[in-house]
């Protein structure tokens, strides 16, 4: 009996201890995790670092990163996405998650890694709300960005400004512009008051300054038809057509400012990265953005792309991966080495950014941001652009533009709504 | 065994030997140009059908369920004043392109095709711009047309003229980009004129000479119609590839300003991988395959008459 017993035992004993060995073969199997996003040299060495540095602290990891030219991007990520050999992470804009979301091709965040409440109690509002579907988040946020004001202060000095003053109201703006803007015997434009370029996501942030919701809550479809959003569209064009402080034949605004023929321009704090790399001695100071007012509002359009995971890769791993490279200290190292704004709420009020006079108003300007209410990634630049060109070009009024740009908005995002369905 | 049975045996070897002999000769072509129609397929041929399928669907690639639309596609490109607007971009380009771009080739080739100084220099500097990739053509052209360090507006200030946003008037834009495409796609029509015209017989100059023919006469009744086959090869590639530019525009203007340089192939990749509207991308592939069909049928139907002098 004792000997029978012993036997069973035994071979208890034997079972469990292949069970556990097996199970931690398991756990060591080598994971390969290809990510893939676009194309940037200051991005694509973040990122590395990164990979190397979850290697090491995952032996049983590789991570094979894949970065692709952005013009050339969504047309090797749909049709690889749709053959099932698509990357196991990468990055879309955040506008998008729910058409990815509703179509199965990327899966939500692992709760082990991370919950729904502990996303929310870390990143700012404006940073995850795109990213979340039925109640999970299918992302982690990455490029955020905010509109600022960058200047130059030799400039500003050259043309009796006080550089420690930049604007603070949008007519303060075009003083600040004329005072700079200088004009040949031709009339050809040597140096440029001030530069919105026409972009998309300046236009929209001075609507949002303005006051207009850009959003009308009962259709759930955009409105540009707002007395806010038209007298915003008339000072960005005002600019070019009454003013002519901005001139468009005067050629690439990023140009103008590196060459120090460009007093202020409207930007994304990644400039930053982008000046200091192309010319490391250039001088220049950033403000948050005048408001149309004194006194009032200085909120900026927030946009950003979200890093997710591929419905068919290992949940945990890859989204520790992707959680990985929006960490605190993640953020930290994009922000110091390409200018991307941390979207996680403890990092904003660092006292390392807040005694940095480049990095301060880009704190203050991601805390005031603001997301675009729809989904559609049209509205965020090329249809706004044209709105902006109807007017500064075929010489239309801003309130037929934007007439135009809502019936625009409206088909856009119904096609983006309709992709979302489940 | 007798002999009778083994003639027979043996004649009903040859006989296997013949049908297999037969069968090998009837299936080595077949067998030999197999891997290529099996690849054509695969890139072109299932493609296409794929493509025509998609179109009568509501179709985004990354979804597993793609509902049946019918037509509804086609009746949503017909209403989306967007694609008329490139279709006749397409046509603007097309005409101002291809007619140009063939005269100023045979021109060329004709100049070169004499006993000229420098023949294989200009041969080879006509011929650049072809081998010159389109990122790098793109920025010199650029600069160029630039607003106010260009060369273009330093010349029409010399001569009084206005200077002008090149590439970004809606006026100008298209213009600026037709003259592009025209000098990057001289020199590849010119080495096929060149050719042509290396192969006409001397001796129909000859008899032109003896019978008094002056140059023109020569040109218009000899050159030009021995050249009609060489003609009808160009003009119909170069209508089609008018019809499918992309990457010239998509590097010089992005389509703008105000969609003044959208052409139908950018108009497609921008529905399909900008806004995910697969279905409807090809419903608007379709059309424009129509429409190069027609063109092409037509062309063939009026030039594609063989000259011979016998």
């Amino acid at each position: 009996m004792t000997n029978r017993m012993s036997r069973y035992g035994a071979m208890i004993l034997a079972v469990v201890l292949l069970v556990g060995l097996s199970c931690s073969v398991a756990a060591q199997k080598k994971v390969t995790i290809v990510h893939w996003q676009h194309h940037s040299p200051a991005r694509f060495e973040v990122v590395q670092t990164f990979a190397e540095e979850f290697m090491k602290q995952n032996p049983n990891v590789t991570i094979e990163i894949e970065s692709v030219p952005e013009s050339d991007y969504f047309q090797k990520l749909l049709p690889a996405l749709a053959a099932g050999s698509g990357p196991d992470t990468f990055q879309i804009p955040a506008g998008q998650v729910p058409a990815y979301a509703a179509s199965g091709v990327i899966q939500p965040i692992d709760s082990r890694v991370a919950t729904a409440q502990q996303i929310e109690a870390e990143f700012i509002p404006p940073a995850i709300k795109r990213l979340k579907q039925g109640g999970k988040y299918y992302g982690f946020p990455v490029d955020t960005q905010t509109i600022v004001l960058f200047y130059n202060p030799a400039l500003f000095k050259a043309a009796g400004l006080d550089p420690d003053r930049p604007p603070q109201t949008w007519d303060e703006l075009i003083k600040y512009a004329q005072a700079m803007n200088k004009r040949d015997d031709k009339g050809i434009t040597t140096q440029m008051g001030v530069a919105t370029g026409g972009y998309g996501p300046v236009l929209i942030s001075l609507m949002i300054q303005n006051g207009a919701p850009l959003w009308d809550t009962k259709a759930k479809l955009p409105d540009f038809n707002l007395p806010q959003a038209i007298e915003a569209l008339k000072f960005a064009t005002d600019l070019v057509n009454v003013y002519k402080v901005e001139d468009p034949q005067f050629g690439s605004r990023w140009n103008a400012f590196r060459q120090e023929k460009l007093g202020m321009v409207f930007a994304h704090p990644a400039m930053i990265g982008s000046f200091r790399a192309t010319v490391p001695d250039l001088e220049f100071r950033i403000a948050e953005v005048p408001a149309p007012k004194a006194g009032g509002s200085r909120s900026t359009l927030l946009t950003s792309w979200a890093y997710v995971v591929s419905n068919k890769a290992q949940s945990e791993i890859c989204s520790k991966w992707v959680a990985f490279m929006t960490s605190a200290e993640a953020q930290k190292h994009w922000t110091l080495s390409t200018g991307d704004l941390p979207s996680r709420r403890a990092l904003l009020d660092l006292p390392e950014y807040k005694n940095n006079p480049l990095l301060a108003p880009c704190m203050e300007s991601m805390k005031r941001s603001v997301p675009a209410p729809w989904t559609t990634r049209r509205l965020d630049d090329e249809l706004i652009r044209k709105a902006y060109q109807l007017v500064t070009l075929k010489g239309e009024t801003p309130a037929a533009a934007l007439k135009w740009l809502t019936t625009e908005g409206v088909q856009a995002e119904k096609e983006q709504q309709e992709l979302a369905k489940p | 065994m007798s002999a009778e049975a083994t003639t027979i045996r043996r004649r009903g070897g040859n006989e296997r030997k013949y049908r297999m002999y037969r069968l090998q000769k009837a299936s080595a072509p077949y067998i030999f140009i197999l891997p290529g129609v099996v690849f054509y397929l695969m890139v072109t041929i299932v493609p296409m059908i794929t493509g025509f399928w998609m179109s009568f669907h509501n179709w985004s690639i990354i979804r597993p369920t793609q509902p049946w639309v019918g037509l509804a596609n086609y009746r949503k490109l017909l209403a989306d004043p967007l694609f008329w607007t490139s279709m006749k971009n397409t046509l603007t380009y097309s005409l101002g392109v291809v007619p140009l771009q063939m005269a100023l080739a045979l021109l060329v080739a004709l100049l070169l095709n004499t006993g000229i100084k420098g023949k294989k220099f200009f041969r080879l500097l006509y011929y650049l711009p072809v081998i010159t990739p389109l990122s790098i053509a793109a920025v010199i052209w650029t600069w160029m047309y630039h607003p106010n360090l260009g060369i273009f507006n330093q010349i029409v200030s010399i001569i009084g003229l206005q200077p002008q946003d090149w590439l970004g008037d809606p006026n100008w834009a298209m213009f600026s980009v037709i003259l592009v495409a025209i000098w990057s796609g001289i020199g590849y029509r010119m080495v096929v004129y060149l050719a042509a015209l290396q192969g006409i017989p001397r001796a129909y100059y000859e008899a032109a000479a003896i019978d008094g023919a002056g140059r023109w006469d020569v040109f218009k009744y000899i050159t030009l119609p021995l050249l009609k086959p060489t003609t009808l090869y160009i003009l119909v590639t170069s209508v089609i590839s008018s019809f499918q530019v992309f990457g010239l525009i998509n590097v010089l203007t992005g389509g703008g300003p105000l969609d003044a340089t959208q052409v139908v192939v950018s108009y497609i990749f921008k529905r399909a991988f900008g806004d995910l509207q697969f279905g409807l991308a090809a419903a608007m592939s379709f059309v424009l395959f129509g429409i190069i069909l027609l063109i092409t049928v037509i062309q063939w139907k009026f030039l594609g008459r063989e000259v011979t002098y016998e």
